[in-house]
């Protein structure tokens, strides 16, 4: 709170230092091979034999019906729950043979219950992990007053209150301030977006994903928010009952080929829309036409989504648009174009499939 | 940025008392202290104005009067940190996973303990042994039941989430024990104290044929001498004792007790 200004800087960027390798992602991988969950007294296993390999600095997004076993897999990785068998390794290291108290320490788990101490501070509620670790109180404090900016809540006005203060979404935020707060290679977030609004959820989601850029952390993160997950995720695996890995695969490829009807079920209605929110005006190449036609027109941005430039069509009743960059007009995008690029993504698509069946003879 | 700080403020302005810590200390607390003391000093101006007896005016001396209240709030002191010494680690232990399975068969135990009739324990007991350490013990061991079973009730109904929480960061079991479930637990187990010294109060005069002393032995010499002065200022001072231990002990679990769930 006072002034620790000459160390601020370096706080923010160095915290994963011990665990980050050398390699240019702050994550480190994970990877789970045969992993099974059996709880006493249960015929089913909650989680049955998956596998799932999770790059350094990926944000792997689980989505799946509630009970499919979401949370015990990610409980399983920080040990909050022994796998009845099957390894677990983070950075190459079975985690059983990982003292599970320093282990969790250096994995960010956001609760789907929240769970913050209702007996503490916000400010203290954030400080936790970082105390655990023996960071001294000028770092702490610094550090306390950034996430709580970073998840936008103004730290003058909330650091000192208690939880049953705060609004269920911003107890939520306060939860994943505190799993950053160490900055820890990995995160696990269970649902950390699921009690706010639209709105503050895309703010937080754009904020999440710029602070991810720099971090580079490996990421697991339950949502039951397809639209989310095909946000947020570089990879999406989709679960079925026991935790059965019906799709894992970059968004795109799951919006544009899903595996299975289990998987189209999931991604719902309107795929191919959502397609293409994840591409880019800059993708495409643009018409050079006058100026003069196109008079009255609010151009587009260049970086606008393919689905944005859909739905101003739509609602400008054009079938034409001009797009602009850094406030100059560079040309026009036409509704063929729009069109002519669903059609080739398509094709990518087939094209992907048929090779996949050729060598595996089928998708698994 | 600040547009959508803006937005994320708290509407309704929840936070504008926060700042100030609830003050622990209200004028309506004074009441019972200023009526315990009224009752004293009535007490002690009505002793002054009427002419006792031989046989009782040893009892109601002040000197007499100072000694045997010292001797009840020794021993219920020295029960308090006996019981408190016992049953809050024995119930943290029964919470332990290892022992878990202890927790149901020690609260029924429990209850079947309290249900067991003191005055005719100390009765039977008191016609074997004497002494100020009899008493405190058995009265002790009664007075633990309710602190056991308000530390396990207490530790027990700590959300799951928090101590998920606590535990997914990283924090030892030790840790999560001493800087969450006991605070949680501390309105609850403090409750509990409160139940337990009241009725150790209450009780101790029953220990008086075993030779412990306290303000018994003015009740008791009132109804052997079959006279009204000392049975009713022992037991007025035993009422006024007890509402004030009632007293402290209230202020105590309100101080205690952490801000964040007051
Ligand atoms: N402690 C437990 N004991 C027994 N069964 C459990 C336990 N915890 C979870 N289960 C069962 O295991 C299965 C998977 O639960 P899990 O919490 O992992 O689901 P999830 O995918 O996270 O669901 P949701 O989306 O609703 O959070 C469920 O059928 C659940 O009933
Ligand atoms: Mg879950």
């Amino acid at each position: 709170m006072s002034d620790p200004a000459p160390t601020s800087s370096t706080t923010t960027t160095g915290g994963s230092a011990d665990n980050s390798g050398g390699s240019e992602a702050g994550g480190v991988p994970i990877i789970l091979q045969g992993v099974t969950k059996k709880y006493p007294g249960t015929d089913a296993a909650a989680v049955d034999n998956i596998d799932l390999e999770i790059g350094a600095g990926e944000i792997v997004m689980l989505v799946g019906p509630s009970g499919c076993g979401k949370t015990t897999t990610m409980r399983m990785v920080n040990r909050l729950i022994e796998p009845t068998s099957g390894t677990i390794s983070i950075d190459g290291e079975d985690v059983l043979s990982l003292n599970d108290v320093k282990l969790r320490r250096t994995i960010g788990y956001v609760i789907q219950q929240i769970g913050l101490f209702p007996h503490l501070t916000i400010e203290q509620n954030v400080a936790m992990v970082p105390k655990l670790l023996g960071w001294d109180k000028s770092r702490i404090s610094t550090r306390v007053e950034e996430m709580l900016a970073v998840v936008g809540l103004d730290p003058h006005e909330f650091a000192h209150r208690f939880p049953r203060q705060l609004s269920g979404g911003q107890q939520q935020r306060v939860g994943v301030a505190r799993a950053l707060a160490a900055d820890p290679p990995i995160m696990l977030m269970d649902e950390p977006f699921g009690a706010v609004d639209p709105i503050t959820r895309t703010r937080l989601q754009d904020e999440f994903l710029n602070l991810q850029q720099k971090l580079r952390k490996t990421i697991v993160f339950v949502t039951h928010d397809f639209d989310e997950a095909v946000k947020m995720g570089d990879k999406i695996a989709v679960l079925d009952k026991g935790s059965r890995v019906a799709q894992f695969a970059a968004p795109e490829e799951i919006l544009t080929s899903p595996a299975d009807d289990f998987v189209a079920g999931f991604v719902g209605q309107g795929a191919t829309l959502k397609r293409l929110q994840l591409e880019r005006l800059d993708s495409l190449d643009l018409h050079q036409s006058s100026r003069s036609t196109h008079d009255g027109v609010t151009p587009l941005p260049v970086r606008s989504t393919l689905h944005d430039v859909l739905d101003a069509m739509i609602a400008d009743g054009r079938d034409e648009l001009p797009v602009e960059k850094d406030g100059q007009l560079i040309g026009t995008v036409t509704l063929e174009d729009l069109l002519d690029r669903v059609r080739a993504l398509r094709e990518e698509a087939d094209g992907k499939l048929s090779r996949r069946g050729d060598e595996t003879g089928g998708v698994a | 940025m600040s547009a959508a700080v803006d937005l994320l403020s708290d509407p309704d302005g929840r936070d504008t008392k926060l700042h100030q810590a609830p003050s622990l200390l209200t004028w309506r607390d004074l009441g019972i202290p200023l009526l315990c003391t009224a009752v004293v000093v009535g007490e002690l101006y009505y002793l002054s104005q009427v002419t006792l007896g031989a046989s009782q005016a040893n009892i109601l001396e002040i000197d007499n009067l100072v000694l045997r209240t010292r001797e009840h709030v020794v021993m219920t002191l020295t029960i308090t940190v006996i019981v408190l010494a016992l049953a809050v680690p024995f119930g943290v232990l029964i919470t332990r996973p290892r022992f878990r399975w202890l927790a149901s068969p020690v609260l029924a135990l429990g209850n079947i303990g309290q249900a067991a009739p003191i005055v005719g324990l100390l009765a039977i007991i008191g016609s074997f042994v004497f002494g100020f350490w009899p008493v405190v013990g058995m009265i002790a061991a009664f007075s633990i039941l309710p602190v056991l079973r308000n530390t396990i009730v207490g530790i027990e109904q700590v959300d799951v989430g928090v101590k998920d929480a606590a535990r997914g960061m990283g924090m030892s079991p030790m840790g999560v024990l001493m800087r969450v479930e006991l605070p949680l637990a501390i309105p609850i187990i403090a409750a509990g104290t409160r139940t337990a010294l009241i009725l150790a109060v209450a009780v101790i005069p029953l220990g008086t044929d075993m030779n412990a002393g306290a303000l018994g032995e003015l009740v008791f010499a009132g109804i052997k001498l079959n006279r009204a002065e000392s049975l009713v200022c022992g037991a007025l001072l035993i009422a006024v004792l007890a509402l004030l231990v009632d007293w402290a002990s209230g202020l105590a679990q309100r101080a205690l007790t952490p801000r964040g769930i007051r």
